[in-house]
């Protein structure tokens, strides 16, 4: 056996990956190898160096955060699925068909009628793709068609595609399934100036229901939902400072408590951490007592918030807690 | 693979998130560990940890428990790690050549305070070693210090890093020698 396969010998056997007689075997070898023999002690040198570099393992606290963040993004994503998509996702259309040349004729041919009804048909005709909802008028237009599987063989087809209907309602804010739409919007909807008026619309809700006007009609929970998401991650800060004064409005829990502290640890925008704070400061005056996480993210921000108000507001809360 | 984590991954597949999460916590701090260790710092490895688990919740229906969930997990994690570009900013290493002020305030080259015995605390020597070998990783191609990272960090075999790769022992052992040399080269004057 060459020096060149001892060699190779040598690093698996540092590296524990040699079995009792690869290991015998190279044992002998070294004891009358003197090449060999050295350059296993400098090998050795070397893996103690890197086993010296091992990084930690990593600590609790980050795998509780990491869990955290990863939790609230998997529940952001979820709630960004409308009713609509998760609607078309299950639609999928099997027709039969013969030969691959023959599906594409046919589905051409669909999308070509398809096409020539939207153009030419009068926008009161109703459409018998979809059955229609009362309250609901317009046309659906068929966009991103994806094949999923076209055996020939089998003669089936399957594909995917969005489907896209206006759909006007009119209806009291009170109404539960209003509520649920503006909620759903206020997530999906791509438009910053829609999401204010939606924003507003909802923040409406919540003073009418917390005076009671509605009577005994139920808030719809998704109302809350959206709002909380919207206070964490809409990209747009009006809408941010919108939706944490229609919080305001609700009872203070702990979903809002932890929504608060998340704006006020993760928000760049200086008025909104101030007015989380100051929405903090509100709920303690109303007899909220400040858990230890709160005081641990309020004396984080003392030292580390950028802005001075936001600063002496944490300092003060915390000396009040003190106090009490 | 156990009954339970079977049972975890059925319930996972059909949708139930809650055995979604149990399942992740059997294994998230090894993700979160593989990512620490490939990338060196917190931010990266919950961003790791996150797109890891969005990957798996999104794709947990097509796995078909042609290996055990574990390896699938950390062959998903490998992957992830080898296409991450950091958005933070690293930490700007020092040459062994740039001038430093030593305690007399006289400039000397670090490797001259090294070699002539004046880190001669064990400590401050074995960190700076640390210090150059992960300057020496930074020169390794991605697949070469992920390698480095399961064996020499996670302490993995040979042939445990080859189903997480999806690649053949000899392509392991091949990485593996490679980084060997490299980081014997980067770090000669150090261990002599």
């Amino acid at each position: 056996m060459d020096h060149k396969i001892f060699k190779e010998m040598i690093q698996l056997a540092l590296l524990d990956e040699l079995n009792d007689d690869e290991m015998n075997q190279l044992h002998r070898h070294l004891i009358e190898c003197s090449d060999c023999q050295s350059e296993y002690d400098s090998l050795s040198k070397y893996y103690s160096a890197i086993n010296g570099s091992k990084k930690e393992d990593v600590n609790n606290e980050l795998l509780l955060d990491a869990r955290a963040q990863f939790k609230r993004k998997l529940n952001y994503d979820l709630s960004k699925q409308s009713l609509l998509e998760k609607a078309f996702r299950t639609l999928r259309m099997n027709i039969w068909i013969y030969r691959r040349p023959a599906l594409a004729g046919a589905f051409s041919l669909i999308i070509g009628l398809f096409a020539g009804y939207l153009i030419f048909s009068p926008g009161s005709s109703k459409l018998n793709l979809f059955e229609e909802k009362p309250g609901t008028t317009g046309g659906t237009t068929i966009a991103n068609v994806r094949f999923i599987n076209d055996s020939v063989n089998t003669g089936e087809v399957e594909f995917t595609f969005d489907a896209t209907k206006q759909v006007t309602m009119k209806g009291k804010l009170s109404d539960p399934s209003i509520q649920k739409i503006l909620a759903e919007a206020l997530v999906n909807e791509k438009n910053p100036g829609t999401r204010i008026q939606t924003v507003n619309a909802l923040a409406d809700i919540s003073v009418k229901h917390a005076g009671q006007t509605y009577g005994n009609n139920s808030l719809n929970p998704k109302v809350k939902s959206a709002l909380l998401t919207a206070l964490k991650f809409d990209g747009n800060p009006a809408v941010r400072l919108e939706a944490l004064k229609a919080l305001l409005n609700f009872p203070f829990d702990n979903d809002i408590n932890e929504a608060l502290l998340y704006t006020l640890q993760h928000d760049k925008n200086s008025g909104l951490r101030i007015a989380a704070i100051n929405g903090l400061a509100s709920a303690t005056q109303n007899g909220k007592t400040i858990d230890p996480e709160t005081i641990k993210i309020l004396n984080q921000q003392v030292k580390n918030d950028d802005n001075e108000y936001v600063r002496i507001r944490a300092a003060s809360l915390l000396k009040e807690e003190n106090i009490q | 693979m156990t009954q339970e984590e079977n049972n975890l991954i059925i319930a996972a597949q059909n949708g139930d998130k809650s055995a979604f999460e149990e399942l992740i916590y059997m294994y998230d701090k090894n993700v979160l560990g593989i990512a620490f260790s490939y990338l060196g710092n917190n931010e990266d490895a919950k961003d790791i940890y996150q797109e890891v688990f969005l990957r798996v919740f999104k794709g947990i229906k097509r796995f078909e428990f042609r290996s055990e969930f574990s390896t699938w997990l950390y062959r998903v994690t490998t992957n992830v790690c080898l296409t991450y570009r950091s958005q933070k900013k690293k930490f700007a290493y020092t040459s062994l050549d740039e001038e430093v002020d030593d305690e007399e305030g006289e400039q000397r080259s670090l490797a001259d305070n090294i070699t002539n015995g004046e880190s001669s605390d064990e400590k401050a020597l074995s960190s700076e070693i640390s210090y150059h070998i992960d300057n020496g990783l930074e020169k390794l191609s991605p697949q070469q210090r992920m390698v480095f990272t399961l064996k020499h960090y996670k302490g993995y075999k040979i042939k445990e890093i080859s189903a997480i790769m999806n690649c053949t022992q000899g392509t392991v052992k091949n990485y593996l020698f490679f980084a060997t040399q490299k980081m014997r080269e980067h770090l000669k004057g150090f261990l002599d």
